[in-house]
This record gives C-alpha cells, sequence and structure tokens, in this order.
C-alpha cells in the first residue's frame, strides 16, 4: 500500500473538510475513490467478519463480503439520487463530485467500523449472545453513520441549504441502505443454524418486518408474524 | 424479473461501461486497463469518476488573438479623431507586442507542463517515494528542487492564463468604448480607467516576460511616453 494511499486514509479520518474539497478536484478524484474503495472493503469486511465469529465456519467468510457489499449496492443506488436532490435544491455539484463524496463517507465509516472490531471480537468472544450482538453492531452502525455524516456535511454545505439537502439524502439512503442489508442477511447468524445460507429466501421488505416487529412488541401476533419473527440480521 | 436477470443485465452494462472508460481513458497501458476491470464491477460509481478524467479542462488555449484583434480596432475606431491620444498608434503596437510574446510564452510553459517530466504530480510522488525509502536529506534535495521547479512553473502558468484572460476582457470593453464614443460623439467616461487597467496588465506580462534578442516585432516604447492617458 503505498503512501500516497495511507496518506488519503489518513486525510478520511482527520479532515472531512479537505475531503470535501478534494472531490470537487478531477485530478484528485480518481486515487481519492480508489482509497475510499479499499477503506470500505477493508474496513466492513473485516467488521463483518467479526460479526460472524459467533457463528463461525463459512458465515465469516459470507459476511465479509456481503457488508461491504450491502454498503456498495446502496451507494450505486443512491447516488445518482443525491446528484439529483443537491441540484434540484440548488446546490452544484458534479455526478463524479457526488460519487467521491459518498464513497469518502463511507469509506470513513468503514473505517470507524474497523477500529470497532477489535472490542466487538472482544465482547462476542466473551460469549455476548445473539441479541446483544445485534444490539452491539447496530449501535456501532450507528457511530459509524454519525462519522460519515461529517464528510457529507462539509460537502453538501452546513447552511440551512445544505441541511435540507443531507435530510433529503438521509431519506433516500435509510430505507434504500436498510433494504439493501435485509436483502443480504444473514450477517452474524445462530449460532445453532445447522446450515449457513449465502442468502436467505426473500420472504419479506425490511418495512414489513418493522411493522410486524412493532405489532409482535405489543402483543399482536399472526401467522404471517411468525415467519418474520423468525428472520434474522 | 429474478436476481438472475438484474445480473446478467449488470454485467452487460457494465461491460459496456468497462469499453467506454476504456476508450476515453486519457492514459492507456495498466493504468487504462485496471480502470476498465473496476468499471466492470462497478460501473454505477466508478464509470462517472472515470469520465470525469477525460474531461478535465483543458488548458485555455489562449493565443492572444482575439486581444490583439480588439486593441488594434479600439486604436482605429479613435484614429484621426480627438479621442486618439487616449490609445496612439505607438501605445498600440507595443501592447500588441506584449501581448503576442506573452501568449506564445504561455503556450510553451502549457506544452512544458503537459510533459511527463514537468509533471507535478509525478515530481510529488517521486518525492515521496524518495523520503519513505529514507534517503539522506542530501539524497531528497534535488528531488525537492525539481519539486519547486515545477511549482513555480505552473505558478507562472496560471499568471500568464488569468493575466492574458483579463487583457481579454478589458480589450472587448475598451473597443466597444471607443467605438461608442466615436459614433455617440461624446466623451468616453470610462475609457481612461479601461486603459490604465489594460497597461497595468501588460506591466505584469512584462515583469516576467525576458523577450529574446531581435525578436521586438513592434517598437518598444516605456509605458509613461507610450500612454498619454496617464
Amino acid at each position: 500500500m503505498n503512501a500516497r494511499v495511507l496518506g488519503l486514509l489518513d486525510e478520511l479520518l482527520r479532515s472531512p473538510r479537505s475531503v470535501a474539497e478534494r472531490v470537487q478536484r478531477p485530478d484528485d478524484l480518481r486515487p481519492l475513490v480508489a482509497s475510499s474503495l479499499l477503506a470500505l472493503l477493508a474496513g466492513a469486511g473485516t467488521f463483518g467478519a467479526v460479526l460472524a465469529t459467533a457463528r463461525g465456519g463459512v458465515q465469516i467468510g459470507y459476511s465479509a463480503l456481503k457488508l461491504p457489499l450491502a454498503i456498495v449496492a446502496t451507494l450505486c443506488l443512491c447516488v445518482p439520487a443525491f446528484t439529483a436532490i443537491a441540484r434540484a435544491l440548488g446546490r452544484r455539484l458534479e455526478l463524479s463530485a457526488m460519487v467521491g463524496l459518498s464513497l469518502s463517507a463511507a469509506a470513513r465509516a468503514s473505517l470507524v467500523l474497523l477500529a470497532f472490531a477489535p472490542a466487538v471480537w472482544f465482547a462476542l468472544d466473551r460469549g455476548l449472545g445473539y441479541h446483544g450482538s445485534v444490539v452491539l453492531s447496530t449501535l456501532c452502525y450507528g457511530v459509524s453513520g454519525l462519522s460519515a455524516l461529517r464528510v457529507m456535511a462539509s460537502g453538501l454545505g452546513r447552511d440551512a441549504r445544505g441541511v435540507a439537502i443531507l435530510a433529503c439524502c438521509a431519506a433516500v439512503m435509510l430505507p434504500t441502505g436498510a433494504q439493501s442489508a435485509w436483502m443480504l442477511r444473514p450477517f452474524i447468524g445462530r449460532p445453532a443454524q445447522a446450515e449457513v445460507p449465502f442468502l436467505r429466501h426473500k420472504e419479506s421488505s425490511f418495512a414489513d418486518a418493522v411493522y410486524t416487529s412493532s405489532r409482535s412488541s405489543v402483543g399482536l401476533y399472526s401467522r404471517r408474524t411468525r415467519s418474520y419473527a423468525e428472520s434474522e440480521p | 424479473m429474478t436476481l438472475g436477470d438484474l445480473l446478467i443485465l449488470y454485467g452487460a452494462a457494465g461491460l459496456a461501461s468497462a469499453s467506454v472508460a476504456y476508450r476515453t481513458s486519457p492514459e492507456r497501458g495498466r493504468s487504462a486497463i485496471s480502470s476498465a476491470a473496476l468499471d466492470a464491477l462497478l460501473w454505477p460509481l466508478w464509470l462517472p469518476v472515470a469520465l470525469s478524467a477525460r474531461r478535465r479542462p483543458a488548458p485555455r488555449a489562449n493565443t492572444g488573438d482575439a486581444t490583439r484583434a480588439a486593441i488594434w480596432e479600439a486604436h482605429e475606431a479613435v484614429l484621426g479623431s480627438p479621442l486618439e491620444p487616449l490609445l496612439p498608434r505607438e501605445a498600440a503596437l507595443r501592447i500588441l507586442g506584449d501581448v503576442e510574446r506573452a501568449a506564445v510564452r504561455y503556450q510553451e510553459l502549457v506544452g512544458l507542463l503537459a510533459q511527463p517530466h514537468f509533471s507535478l504530480a509525478a515530481a510529488e510522488a517521486r518525492l515521496e517515494q524518495l523520503s519513505r525509502e529514507g534517503a539522506s536529506a542530501r539524497g531528497l534535495a534535488p528531488a525537492r528542487l525539481h519539486l519547486e521547479n515545477v511549482r513555480q512553473l505552473e505558478e507562472l502558468r496560471r499568471r500568464d492564463e488569468q493575466t492574458l484572460l483579463e487583457l481579454s476582457e478589458l480589450s472587448t470593453a475598451l473597443r466597444t468604448q471607443l467605438v461608442l464614443a466615436r459614433y455617440s460623439g461624446g466623451a468616453p467616461t470610462d475609457a481612461g480607467d479601461i486603459v490604465s487597467e489594460v497597461w497595468a496588465r501588460v506591466e505584469v506580462l512584462g515583469s516576467t516576460l525576458q523577450p529574446p534578442l531581435g525578436s521586438a516585432q513592434y517598437p518598444a516604447h516605456a509605458p509613461d511616453q507610450a500612454h498619454p492617458a496617464g
């Protein structure tokens, strides 16, 4: 790994503002995007692998592959929409600059996940249960998402217009990302499961699962609920 | 549509994108091949980036022709009129000469900086590489000097480009101002200011110019002699 890539990754973590300036310069965009992809694969891949250590076996490889895939798939679907939103709200950003900005943000989040990986691994090794693992990983995703937000905010501006663009982008990204991850589950895998599938059968959407879980939480169960309740992240 | 159908469509689009990325790549060889390979896999993200490298704005081909034409037409507009002292023949010729020399030098700088030996990125990478390899301060000094020289050349190119651009705008405004004054018969209120601005830019160009011996196509005059308007 050459010094330039390491320098860019260091800049991703330390200086979101200069990363946001870099995406506007075509000369800097290619190395930044390439380094971001590398960080995303390494960071999210490692975190995915660590999450699957409780289940072990082939699940580790699957999760190492699927977590970066979920993030990349979400970006592929969302970045054109981000560009359209930014332009519609009066912020002139090229599609290539938005790709750079979004990938840099995702890379920063992935590096934060990488930083969490040893602690999560320790917790899983100490016997943290399945549901505890889900909660812990959700917390890690939340914190890493907040770190990504700083890069996006630096690129889109911190004025009212920038905040409005960011809110609209979040409204697109959250359901898309959730559904992408839902389709690619399981990431953790139940220890008792005999076989580990790469993908679960298509049985519901993320929104269906949230709706059903909300009903279940207040004691309303149905036949449909049963199958959803067995679903796993 | 099944997942398999989607993957086939994605792959087909990826192959088409890879072909576009390879054809439009500014370089050939390993860099273009790796760009095309990445594009085949991640075309929704990589294709805009690959195309942006191609769309990189080429350095403006400022030959100064439009500026010189505007200056000469401005001079002709006041020729034989009471406004002639504003832009006399000697002053116009002096400006034309300086603009031409600056435009030639700018073109030379653009050509020079496009060569790999004068690449700023390559000079920075070389210095980084030497630092990483643990070269001594003495060993790093030539690479630092080279980098600094390339930076200064780039700075000169930027300054010439900016000044020529400003001169172009000013000379266009001067031409319309003097033509307007000639036909309206009134006194050009802002023309004197514009002429002063033009001279200021010409002085900037002159401060970085080293005219080669015998290249004085136009007779040179001191600005204070050639610029009656002050």
